[in-house]
């Protein structure tokens, strides 16, 4: 892992201290990193969840872009929202999340402030 | 103290800091005025490339005792802290008079083997020394853990490149008389000097498809010293009319892939100049050997339109200040018809643009380029619309930016501008860029700019780098 990465991963997993956070090195200095156990709230089917990204050797110029949930994530009630399509993750079945951030600012947002926002969004949307 | 004689450094500064610098030793006054430069230390490629232009106050931190001037302890001290910080060497600057040639006083050596010793184990990595100036001359005295090295010369980069050596060099000795009659009619426009310099560069060309083919072909028949062709592409049928020197018999088959682009630009070069040094790179960019290559160079040419190779080459070209001409030529349809269609040559680096200030790399695409192939296409957030390309578009871009190559190293060029050029084919104008908004904080050139091997470049990472 770049430093960069080592440091977000350090980051996340402060961020998310109460969840479990898995990574695997992708070999080229970024790492796929998942946190388990979000909780999405009643309005979800399950109502948890995980997260994962992949931050790649340009983190953290690059976006973190794009973020996977599980696969059978139902919203109660309602159609889940736009930005959501079906995927894989690390060769599982998942939904894939296309939340980019136009105006990136490198140093200044974090794959673990992104992932919070991605979350939040995942919960309001 | 015997010390071992190490090889020769160059230091390396933009344009716009050795004006500074210049300005601030010639003063009306005839006298000696004194400086430090805070460079960024490229060990490979022994050069020093300058960060920070520390101008000493006359008479304050630097100051006459005697015969001779000296730094004032308080400022060398807030020099060394600010090379520390940043892992920079240390080189005391000062002037003598003259023209033409220069070199070190006994009593300036002896004030280095007093002092420098002192000033290696506080900063304990990078080198220290000083540099002497007299007009159009430069002499230096480094000093390193392992020994001692003059400076071979000092080049100075932007709109007008200039070299400055000890004593003004014979160029045309270095012109052997076969290439002075091979080159005789571009000698004529350059001067022996300029061809001679020519034939001294090596230039990295990052992409070797429509553009970036085009670009080593000239290269090659202007007479530069080597190529470095950096391209991780095979030719597919559909390129093939457009990279230059390639045949059908390079196109794939059910047999065998398409040949590799930095050969067939190999091949193409062998026919014109047999004898020219011709790296090849079938390697991405980001590719630390590839990346290595690149950094070694005196130019780059950016003919890749990855935001990875521009993000890569952005920042080697402000890290280690080498000039770079970025190329682009593009047509853009909106709703069955072509709404604009475009060429477009850029400087960066040195005094030149960035392509994070100006808008031109997005993160966003940063990250899909990155990821592996299978990733790669899930995660495009614009569906891939093949963009068009045309041979004649490419060879304006092109031809832009190697014109800007050949007059800014050759010293020809007369504007200061290193603004961007654009050609618009749909009304026949030549137009300058107008740039993107540029960011208001930009993280990437101003904590890059002259640091060489001091920040990691955004490169793959390997088990050896850790």
């Amino acid at each position: 892992m770049t430093p960069e990465v080592a440091q977000a991963l350090q980051e996340i997993r402060a961020t998310f201290s109460e969840n479990q956070v898995e990574h695997t090195e992708d070999g080229a200095g970024g790492a796929y990193i998942r946190v388990l156990g979000l909780d999405l709230g009643e309005g979800f089917l399950p109502r948890q969840c995980w997260l994962a990204v992949h931050l790649t050797h340009m983190y953290p110029a690059a976006d973190v872009y794009p973020q996977f949930t599980n696969a059978a994530l139902e919203r109660v009630g309602r159609p889940l929202g736009p930005a959501l399509s079906a995927a894989s993750w690390q060769g599982s079945p998942a939904t894939q999340i296309s939340r980019k951030s136009t105006g990136w600012r490198a140093g200044i947002d974090t794959a673990a402030t992104k992932l919070t926002q991605v979350l939040q969004w995942l919960k309001n949307s | 103290m015997a010390q071992e004689q190490l090889k020769p450094w160059v230091v390396v500064s933009r344009s716009s800091d050795w004006k500074r610098l210049e300005k601030h030793l010639f003063q009306a006054d005839g006298h000696e005025h004194g400086a430090v430069l805070c460079c960024g230390v490229d060990k490979a490629n022994r050069r020093l490339i300058v960060r920070h232009v520390l101008l000493a106050k006359d008479a304050s931190d630097f100051v006459q005792h005697g015969y001779s001037y000296r730094l004032e302890p308080a400022f060398i001290s807030r020099a060394l802290t600010k090379c520390k910080n940043e892992g920079l060497s240390y080189i005391a600057v000062h002037n003598h008079g003259g023209h033409g040639s220069v070199a070190f006083s006994r009593t300036d050596l002896a004030s280095h083997e007093r002092g420098y010793p002192a000033l290696l184990s506080i900063l304990s990595g990078p080198p220290v020394g000083a540099l002497v100036f007299a007009h159009d001359a430069v002499a230096g005295d480094i000093w390193e853990p392992a020994g001692r090295a003059v400076v071979e010369s000092m080049v100075v980069c932007g709109a007008r490149r200039q070299e400055f050596f000890p004593c003004q060099l014979p160029m045309r000795a270095m012109l052997p008389e076969e290439v002075n009659e091979a080159f005789e009619a571009q000698v004529h426009l350059l001067g022996a000097r300029g061809q001679a310099l020519l034939g001294r560069l090596q230039v990295a060309v990052v992409g070797a498809g429509g553009a970036g083919s085009m670009i080593l072909q000239a290269l090659t028949h202007l007479g530069v010293g080597g190529l470095v062709s950096v391209d991780p592409d095979r030719l597919e049928r559909s390129n093939r009319p457009r990279v230059v020197y390639a045949t059908p018999d390079d196109e794939p088959t059910s047999r065998r892939m398409g040949t590799l682009k930095v050969d067939i630009a190999k091949r193409g070069a062998r026919i014109v100049c047999p004898d020219m040094p011709f790296e090849t790179y079938p390697l991405s960019v980001d590719d630390p050997s590839a990346a290595a290559a690149v950094t070694r160079c005196d130019a780059i040419f950016l003919a890749a339109d990855t935001a990875v190779a521009r993000h890569v080459v952005n920042a080697i070209s402000h890290q280690y200040l080498i000039p770079t001409f970025q190329v682009g030529a593009k047509a853009i349809p909106v709703g069955g018809r072509i709404d604009s269609a475009f060429a477009v040559a850029r400087i960066l680096g040195p005094d030149g643009l960035c392509m994070w200030c100006a808008g031109l790399i997005d993160s966003t695409k940063l990250q899909v380029d990155a990821l592996p192939p299978e990733e790669r296409a899930a995660a495009e957030y614009v569906p891939g619309v093949r963009q068009p390309s045309v041979y004649t578009m490419n060879a304006m871009s092109s031809a832009l930016a190697l014109n800007d190559f050949l007059f800014t190293f050759t010293g020809l060029q007369r504007s200061q501008d290193l603004g961007p050029r654009e050609y618009d084919f749909l009304n026949r104008r030549a137009l300058r860029t107008v740039l993107g908004k540029a960011r208001r904080v930009c993280a990437e050139c101003e904590r890059r700019r002259g640091r060489a091997d001091g920040l990691r470049l955004p490169i793959r990472w390997t088990p050896s780098a850790a």
